[in-house]
């Protein structure tokens, strides 16, 4: 061993570090080199005397000073940082989406009636209505001077007699009154040439037909255009009454809605004996007019015949019009045609910045009833967040937990 | 092993917050941290300033501690780092000279009598320590008064136990040569 490795060694001998060959070394260069030795010696020394420095105990009132200086820090925060993050995140999704939620239970266009709502309405509507012709039905008999009670065949028996000799026709009894059922139906829709086309298939699917229809307006698509207004009459097998206008019902936005039943028996019957009194007429004047003796007679009287004749005719055709009302119902359908999202605004000749102010203002009202929508909804889903919350809170303790087992092990390595 | 884990759960109360269970964890360790930062600075107050500097930084911190080193390492090594940034941050300063010590009445002459003839005081020593570079007077403390093994230094001062051993080395020679250099002086007041 040399000096110059002595050196690099020794510190290490001095540190028990090394192993015993090195150190047999190391020690036996030490006998040999004086230089060295002492060297051994001198380091020695300083290391002994290194550790020899008392070690200075703690100064007084350290530990209290240090103790108030801790507690001034502010609290600490929880080290469950990622659980609070994800909690927070959770958190927040529940309550957006039960939002949404809730405001499906409210129904989506902020500016219709709820659906429930709206049947109440519909309802009580034609609840009132059906108590219109009642009391128009009951009006006509009093005009007739005869009893109220519309079921009932309260006539004379004149009458009676005259109708049952009626040959053919239907028998008069309460159980198959004449009723003639109205409707009317206004909504709107967000498809319009779907819908409206849509209405007009529906009608002839049931066997019924379109009577009237006509379409004004210009669709929302087209620059100047403030949206369509479509009417159709459509006329339906009175089995398929209801059927069409459940339809009708289900098809868009119901703004308004009537119903009406008319009993027009009684109307009927009168008119008919009234008919049947006439083709009394008639047979008596032919019979006359073959009994004619002079010719003044006989255009006296052919006269009389042909203005009973047209009289008759007049009340057949009125009998038949009522045949049909019965025979076919009525269900008149307003549609309005409703902008959708893409639709551009009405321009309605404004220029190109104002509609863009437009747009914008649009958007944002949009944006502020949305809003308000869905805060609703939250209120209405509030049972439902309390229940997801407790449950996202239970997840998060046990997350913790589990994050806190993980730690532990951790440090045990 | 049951130590070691009531020791894993104080750590994991202290990081919830528990101040309690921090210094009971820390009282072990604030005297050798105490003595680090005397050792390091050279004065008493200094020390007792870094040490509770040392121990306020280990508080806040002590979420990062992430275990993989043992806790007195983590506040040893903070330890050293507030010291060393406190005396960076006084380059300017002078250092404290043998001017200065005479001041404080340290007269090397007097220990002449009953002086057994290498016999090498304390106050010599930290003076001694103090003049040393930082890097160099730091592992000497570490490994020569406070006891720390090699590995453990290395892990203190996140450094490869090369860098270690050179600098002990070298810190070493420096104070030989700074203490006992000079025996002519000695030899002179006998």
């Amino acid at each position: 061993m040399t000096c110059h490795e002595f050196e690099e060694k020794i510190n290490l001998y001095l540190d028990d570090l090394l192993d015993a060959e090195e150190a047999g070394q190391v020690k036996a260069h030490m006998e040999a080199c004086p230089t060295c030795r002492q060297l051994y010696r001198q380091l020695s020394e300083v290391i002994a005397s290194l550790h020899n420095l008392e070690e200075a105990p703690l100064p007084e009132g350290f530990e209290a000073s240090l103790h108030a200086k801790l507690a001034a820090e502010a609290p600490k925060r929880r080290p469950w940082k990622r659980v609070s993050l994800w909690t927070g995140i959770a958190a927040a999704m529940v309550v957006l989406i039960s939002g949404l939620w809730g405001m499906g239970l409210g129904g989506t266009a902020p500016d219709s009636l709820a659906a429930e709502d709206q049947n109440a309405y519909a309802t009580t509507t034609a609840a009132s209505e059906e108590l219109v012709p009642e009391a128009a039905t009951a009006d006509n008999m009093k005009a007739m001077g005869l009893a109220s009670d519309p079921n009932l065949e309260d006539m004379d028996p004149v009458a009676d007699r005259a109708t049952m000799e009626v040959a053919g026709a239907p028998q008069q009894t309460a159980s198959q009154d004449k009723l003639v059922y109205t409707a009317s139906v206004s909504l709107q829709s967000y498809d319009f040439d779907s819908d409206y086309a849509a209405l007009r298939a529906k009608a002839e699917e049931l066997g019924g037909y379109v009577d009237v229809s006509s379409v004004e307006g210009l669709p929302f698509t087209q620059s100047e255009g403030s949206g369509r207004r479509g009417n159709m009459q459509i006329r339906v097998p009175q089995a398929q009454y209801e059927t069409l206008l459940a339809y009708v019902n289900q098809l868009g936005e119901v703004t308004s809605s009537e119903e009406s039943v008319a009993n027009i028996t009684q109307q009927y019957t009168e008119t008919q004996i009234r008919a049947d009194n006439l083709k009394a007429q008639i047979a008596r004047l032919q019979e006359l007019v073959s009994q004619a003796e002079n010719i003044e007679d006989l255009i006296a009287l052919e006269s009389q015949l042909s203005s009973v004749t047209s009289d008759l005719e007049s009340l057949e055709t009125q009998l038949q019009h009522m045949d049909q009302q019965v025979a076919y119902s009525t269900v008149s359908v307003a549609v309005t045609e409703m902008p959708t999202a893409s639709d551009p605004a009405p321009s309605s000749g404004r220029s190109f910045g104002q509609r863009m102010a437009d747009a914008l203002r649009q958007g944002w009202n949009r944006f502020q009833s949305g809003l308000q929508e869905w805060a609703l909804g939250v209120v209405r889903a509030l049972p439902v967040i309390v229940v997801w919350m407790l449950v996202i809170a239970a997840i998060a303790g046990i997350a913790a937990g589990v994050v806190h087992h993980r730690r532990k092990k951790k440090e045990m390595h | 092993m049951g130590v070691q884990r009531q020791k894993d759960m104080r750590i994991e109360q202290a990081q919830q917050g528990d101040l309690a269970a921090f210094e009971e964890l820390v009282r072990e360790h604030e005297r050798k941290i105490y003595n680090l930062c005397f050792s390091t600075m050279g004065s008493a107050e200094d020390a007792a300033d870094m040490a509770q500097e040392t121990l306020l930084k280990a508080w806040r911190a002590l979420q990062r501690f992430d275990g993989r080193s043992s806790l007195g390492t983590w506040l040893y090594r903070i330890a050293v780092n507030t010291c060393l940034d406190e005396l960076r941050r006084r380059k300017n300063r002078t250092t404290v000279s043998i001017q200065n010590l005479a001041e404080k009445g340290w007269e090397p002459e007097d220990e002449g009598g009953d002086f057994v003839e290498r016999s090498i005081q304390r106050e010599e020593v930290r003076q001694a320590l103090r003049e040393l570079p930082d890097d160099y007077r730091t592992v000497l403390i570490l490994r020569d008064i406070q006891g720390f093994s090699y590995d453990e230094i290395a892990d203190i001062l996140a450094c490869p136990v090369g860098t270690v051993r050179s600098r002990l080395n070298r810190a070493r020679g420096n104070m030989v040569k700074k203490l006992l250099g000079g025996e002519q002086k000695k030899r002179r007041s006998v």
